[in-house]
């Protein structure tokens, strides 16, 4: 009975020992744990105090351009735990870098946003991430909750991010060249229609009938949307929507303003830059985790389909 | 039949009649005096208590779908074959079903919505849009209220059972109800009125099943029908009788005064129907603290003698009528444990005293 009762207390006080754990605890311990590595490893790395982020330089570029708060980073990246095992990788030998804009919490995990803004062009940091500045409690693929995060960045350019909308709409206007989108012949009905101020471009494919959307109509439309090399990145039937009325959200700008310029019936390519898309969507890194941060209501659903700085087309038919 | 309840109904006046007659024994036999109708009433407790009530709503959502966007919380029935894009579901399943607006179904953070600017944990993120079949998951809301109570009973007492029935007003405060699943999605359900009231009429039996110096426990039923104020649409309500299960702890301040600690828990449900044709059921026991006083009204008056303070019953002769007659000396809420007739309160001073004294003297 004695034992009964010392077992019951042992295991009373574990649970209470358990149960005065929070966050400050974990990241008290994954500051020694990182603090630990380093030492095991004999790298001598700094810390950002704000974040708790410890960072070293593997190759330095002074007169490189610094990234800063607003510009848009290009970067390749090398994702691994404290054992040295890569969960991700993304390097020019998978293609194009990856970007997004700095300081607009664009990216994540966010430790990146604040890591990256400590670099030059063309030089390669590593970072050692806590999990508050990591993936949290995130369980996906091989990120496990708490995970410590190392991080090896590199940055290979900088860009405006008016260059970048700026770059979208001469990429459009290449588009509507190379399909002969003015080629009535090709193309009937008219030619494209460019709105300047927006940069939208509008082509009606085929003719429809009756008035054009007023405020408080309900509008019903069927839509395909693919980038710019022809690849998809959704689609809809029977889309519907009380006109100008933002329930449940406002609509894309470009979007809706390409659907007030159609009749009933009517099919349209409405080409849309990125600075009336979905402009900086944002960053995942790796981009395998989207789908569960969607799920825990982290980024937005739309990043899982659109890129960064991507101009959009929509094929759309007004079926109302 | 009524033969029958005839005669059972002779039967209990006859014992009625042969239990006053035996109690009245001595009585009769020294000729003391005592008003009948006060002997009667006697046999009668009025009770009043008020305190505290926490009540616990819980509902499952079954048969319907459940839609959360940014503004509201709807739920509709399943029965929809084909469900569009947009529909009209009802707020208010707690207590007044509404119709709600058309809303969409669609995700506002889905193609082809507008982007959001610093989108990684943004805040509005926490307004998505959540829809779910109720008969794929289990879900539903709880949460806690307040009320206080004030009641008001009387009981018929022989020998250790009660019989009686009673009214009890509560003001009732509600708050807000928490999801019992997805918790990260789903928002809490804010109740359209922040207060209302309930009203229970009810019959009662109980029985004192232990007694201590001059403590009494009684367990008590109590049986009644509830109703709900204005604020509940009682049109569209089904509720069935409810039972309260207690135990009063009776301290007997004398044997025509009490003080009562009464905790019982009440058990009651409701239907909400919505007008679509589903329905809700919510499950709403409180458990209840209450304090108050009981009194019955004393068989025997006043002496008339200023004088007399005698704590116990005794006789006093009525020296012009020369009526012997059964009084007491003091007024009905005096302490006195009717077991043994305790000392005034006044006298406990002196008393103590007195051991005091005697102590010192061994």
């Amino acid at each position: 009975m004695v034992v009964v009762i010392r077992y019951i207390l042992i295991a009373f006080s574990g649970i209470l020992l358990l149960s005065c754990g929070n966050d400050d605890s974990v990241s008290t311990s994954a500051d020694g744990n990182i603090q630990a590595w380093l030492d095991s490893t004999s790298i001598s790395a700094s810390r950002d105090d704000a974040t708790g982020i410890y960072y070293y330089a593997d190759s330095l570029n002074p007169s490189g351009t610094q990234v800063s708060s607003g510009s848009v980073a290009a970067i390749y990246y090398t994702l691994s735990d404290l054992n040295g095992n890569v969960i991700a990788s993304h390097q020019r030998s998978n293609g194009d870098s990856l970007i997004f804009k700095v300081g607009a919490s664009a990216v994540y995990p966010l430790g990146v946003d604040r890591g990256v803004t400590l670099m030059r062009v063309g030089e390669i940091y590593n970072f050692i991430l806590p999990p508050e500045q990591a993936y949290q409690d995130l369980t996906s693929g091989a990120i496990n909750p708490n995970l410590i995060a190392h991080l090896e960045i590199q940055v290979v350019g900088v860009h405006n991010e008016s260059d970048l909308f700026a770059q979208d709409i001469v990429a459009i206007d290449d588009y509507i060249a190379v399909n002969n989108l003015n080629d009535t012949v090709t193309n009937p009905l008219n030619r494209v229609e460019q709105f300047s101020a927006s940069g939208i471009s509008y082509k009606r494919l085929s003719a429809g009938s009756g008035a054009l959307p007023l405020n408080g109509d309900t509008i019903i439309v069927d839509y395909s949307g693919r980038f710019l090399d022809d690849s998809s990145f959704g689609s809809d039937s029977g889309f519907e929507w009380i006109y100008g009325s933002n329930d449940p959200r406002e609509l894309l700008t470009g979007f809706e303003f390409g659907v007030s310029l159609m009749q009933t019936g009517e099919r349209a390519l409405i080409m849309i830059p990125s600075s009336q898309g979905y402009r900086e969507s944002a960053l995942v890194v790796p981009g395998f985790i989207s789908g569960d941060l969607v799920e825990d209501g982290i980024i937005p659903d739309y990043v899982t389909s659109i890129p960064p700085y991507q101009a959009l087309l929509f094929e759309i038919t007004r079926v109302d | 039949m009524f033969a029958a309840i005839k005669r059972y109904s002779l039967f209990a006046l006859f014992g009625l009649i042969t239990f006053q007659g035996l109690s009245q024994d001595i009585y009769e036999k020294y000729d003391i005096y005592r008003n009948p109708v006060y002997v009667f009433l006697n046999k009668f407790s009025i009770t009043a208590t008020t305190g505290i009530g926490i009540t616990s709503y819980s509902h499952q959502l079954s048969g319907v779908y459940f839609y959360q966007d940014a503004q509201n919380q709807f739920i509709f029935s399943n029965d929809i074959e084909n469900l569009g894009s947009t529909f009209s579901g009802y707020t208010d399943w707690l207590n007044d079903p509404q119709p709600g607006f058309e809303t969409s179904l669609e995700n506002p953070f889905d193609l082809p919505f507008d982007y959001l600017s610093n989108p990684v944990y943004n805040p509005a993120l926490g307004d998505q849009t959540f829809l779910v079949d109720t008969d794929t998951t289990d879900f539903g809301f709880k949460g806690g209220s307040r009320g206080i109570p004030i009641t008001l009973s009387i009981h018929y007492n022989f020998d250790k059972f009660r019989v009686g029935a009673g009214y009890s007003y509560e003001f009732h405060f509600l708050r807000r109800l928490e999801p019992t699943n997805y918790f990260g999605q789903v928002r809490n359900y804010e109740p359209n009125v922040k207060r209302t009231r309930y009203s229970r009429l009810f019959g009662m039996v109980g029985y004192k099943f232990y007694s201590f110096w001059s403590y009494d426990f009684v367990a008590e039923l109590q049986v009644g029908r509830i109703t709900a104020g204005k604020q509940f649409n009682n049109g569209a309500i089904s509720r069935g009788i409810y039972t309260n299960l207690g135990v009063s702890i009776e301290n007997n301040w004398s044997e025509y005064f009490r003080v009562i600690i009464r905790p019982s828990v009440d058990f009651k449900s409701y239907a909400i129907n919505i007008p679509d044709g589903s329905t809700v059921r919510h499950s709403y026991p409180t458990f209840f603290i209450q304090a108050g006083i009981s009194i019955n009204i004393p068989d025997i008056p006043r002496s008339p003698m200023k004088s007399d303070h005698v704590q116990l019953k005794h006789i006093y002769r009525d020296p012009v009528t020369g009526r012997t007659m059964e009084v007491r000396g003091q007024p009905i809420w005096k302490r006195q444990n009717p077991k043994v007739g305790e000392n005034n309160r006044r006298m406990w001073p002196k008393r103590k005293k007195a051991i005091k004294k005697l102590k010192t003297k061994n």
